[in-house]
């Protein structure tokens, strides 16, 4: 009885979707993320109106008392370089809880009753992440030129930091499609990254100098990720004697290709056994 | 099983499906064939097994074990084929809610390799047929929940599939929009898409299904049409009130001797369960015979209600949306006098 077969099958039985395919499916996928974006522009205030508050806040509640013990004696200076890893850093939260969301929804099920590749829609996810943090880059950079900070670099250069971060950021949000697929619901996947996030964040040089910190603190701060990216953010965007470009930022790409290369199978394989 | 439907005509064809989760057995050695065109309802409890069935057949879940065609393609085999004749709509409304009516289902028609022409028509085609062309460019999330259904079996409707899951599609919904839904299923059915659909409400598999498999803990206990299950299952009952009341005990004999059972079903009026018309026929005629004057006659048919009860009475007695809570037997039967008088004959 199982043998039954039916002339009405198709000729198509490939279980194959194209290369071709997928990446127009995938573009239809971004599509998608971005006009989601757009109607909920709300989505957007962790990396806008979270940046701009912790600029201010520390530039001005904070940065008088701490710009003694910084570098260069210039807070806002210090302070931004900072403020870009701790958006970008951060900014990666969302693809998590929107990959969480198409499960919890039940989003993902009509995805996968397609005839698309699977993996098409975390693909859309992680590039959309990478364009949300380009354009949170963008506001966080004209916010901090109007509370006065400056470039003293050239232009690639800054590029090149901006690109290191984001760089940062794609590691990281590899992490968060890991926790995004592991967790049960979207604000796990918040809670998670923030518990995770945070004490990284307040223990790095992102707000003060290391080396003002108890030295048990210090040797946590000193190999912490975002102490190196923030470091190497400094000499790449403010640059001169004060901060200088030392290995930090190859520490910066190592951190960012091993989080990639550990989170990335890890998300994969967790979001293909997802059901 | 309707195996002697030719292979052509049938559209979902499953033997022996089972489907484990843990030591639980949430589908267990399942047989079902569904001929093309027509539809199948699964009916039964929460965590009977009807949702892993649909998400077996939908190439969402790995069947442990079985066959499963769905348009004549392996689920397991060739789940990339299955999802190019299929169209699913889950219990919840599967759709991006920031994203409007229009763009939910014109993203679908791209997914499904439509150019954009050709998405953008569909879009606006099915959008209109569902009435939800003016609200096309809100966000999905303005919509109310009858309009997300609709918005959601649109989007499974997008790549015209010959084979059409529904999980529970009315669950939610008021009447009206209910209705609404059964006459668009009604209409797939008639244009040739093959529906399986599964439903807690027996109201609605008798509405829509030809077919009606009654699954308890991931088994089948049932299967026919709402009329054979509704007769076959929980029986007819004829009731007959003489004339004179002196007849009683001459009619109880004929209805023990004819039906094998009488019983008082309310002063008066006598009661027996009748299986077939022929039984009918042969109470009438023994009723002639011996020259006794019927009142009223009236058969009774069970309410699905009823014989879903019957069905899964061992199961939790809470849990039966759609049916006036009745949790013992003996309610049940009383409530059997209520359903649906079918004939009325008056002497």
């Amino acid at each position: 009885m199982a043998a039954v077969t039916s002339s009405i099958a198709p000729a198509n039985l490939s279980s194959h979707t194209g290369a071709r395919d997928t990446l127009r499916h995938t573009g239809a996928l971004i599509r998608r993320n971005l006009l989601s974006t757009k109607a909920t522009p709300e989505e957007l205030l962790d990396v806008t109106f979270f940046p701009i508050i912790m600029t201010v806040m520390f530039t001005y509640v904070f940065g008088g008392g701490l710009k003694s013990s910084i570098p260069g004696g210039d807070y806002i200076e210090y302070l931004i370089p900072g403020i870009f890893v701790q958006m970008l850093s951060f900014g990666s939260i969302g693809v998590g809880i929107k990959l969480n969301s198409d499960f919890d929804k039940g989003l993902m099920d009509r995805f996968r009753s397609l005839p698309i590749a699977r993996v098409s829609v975390l693909t859309a996810h992680l590039v959309s992440s990478v364009l949300r943090l380009l354009l949170a880059s963008l506001i966080t950079f004209t916010v901090a030129t109007c509370l006065g900070f400056r470039v003293h670099t050239n232009v690639m250069v800054f590029f090149a930091g901006i690109g290191l971060l984001i760089l940062l950021g794609f590691g990281v949000s590899w992490l968060s499609l890991y926790v995004g697929t592991v967790v049960r619901s979207p604000q796990a996947v918040q809670g998670v990254l923030q518990i995770a996030l945070f004490p990284l964040m307040f223990c790095s040089s992102i707000f003060a100098s290391v080396s003002t910190m108890p030295g048990w603190l210090q040797a946590f701060a000193k190999v912490n990720p975002l102490t190196t990216s923030a470091d190497a953010a400094r000499a790449l965007m403010v640059g001169g004697s004060s901060f200088p470009l030392a290995n930090d930022a190859w520490i910066t790409v190592a951190w960012a290709v091993g989080m990639s290369v550990v989170f990335a199978p890890l998300a994969l394989r967790a979001y293909n056994r997802h059901v | 099983m309707k195996t002697e439907n030719g292979p052509d005509e049938i559209a979902i064809q499953v033997s022996g499906l089972v489907k484990r989760f843990g030591e639980q057995t949430a589908v267990d050695h399942v047989d079902l064939a569904v001929p093309t065109g027509s539809v199948f309802g699964l009916l039964g409890p929460n965590g009977a097994g009807k949702t892993t069935i649909v998400r077996m057949l939908s190439t969402l879940l790995r069947p442990d074990g079985g066959h499963a065609l769905v348009a004549g393609l392996d689920v397991m085999a060739h789940p990339q084929a299955v999802r190019r004749v299929i169209g699913l709509t889950g219990q919840f409304a599967a759709v991006d809610e920031t994203l409007s009516g229009y763009e939910n289902i014109y993203m679908i028609g791209r997914l499904l390799d439509m150019p954009a022409k050709d998405a953008k028509r569909r879009a606006e085609e099915l959008l209109l047929t569902f009435g939800l062309a003016e609200d096309a460019r809100k966000p999905a999330k303005q919509y109310s929940g009858g309009m997300r259904r609709r918005l959601d079996l649109a989007a499974s409707l997008v790549g015209r599939p010959r084979v059409l899951f529904l999980d529970e599609p009315t669950t939610g919904l008021d009447p009206a929009r209910r209705n609404d839904l059964w006459d668009i299923v009604r209409e797939l059915s008639q244009s040739g898409t093959t529906v399986l659909l599964t439903t807690q409400y027996m109201e609605e598999a008798e509405a829509l299904a030809q077919d009606i498999a009654v699954m308890d803990r991931g088994r089948f206990i049932a299967r026919g049409t709402a009329e054979e299950l509704k007769v076959r299952i929980a029986g007819r009952t004829i009731r007959l009130r003489p004339m004179a009341a002196a007849d009683l005990p001459v009619l109880r004999e004929v209805l023990l001797d004819v039906l094998g059972s009488a019983d008082e079903s309310a002063p008066g009026t006598l009661a027996g369960p009748v299986s077939d018309d022929a039984k009918v026929a042969a109470l009438l005629a023994a009723l002639a015979a011996k020259d006794i004057a019927i009142a009223d006659i009236s058969t009774v048919t069970a309410s699905l209600d009823e014989v879903f009860l019957t069905l899964t009475e061992s199961k939790n007695a809470g849990q039966k949306p759609g049916a006036p809570a009745r949790t013992a037997p003996e309610t049940a039967s009383a409530a059997a006098s209520v359903a649906e008088p079918e004939k009325e004959v008056a002497r």
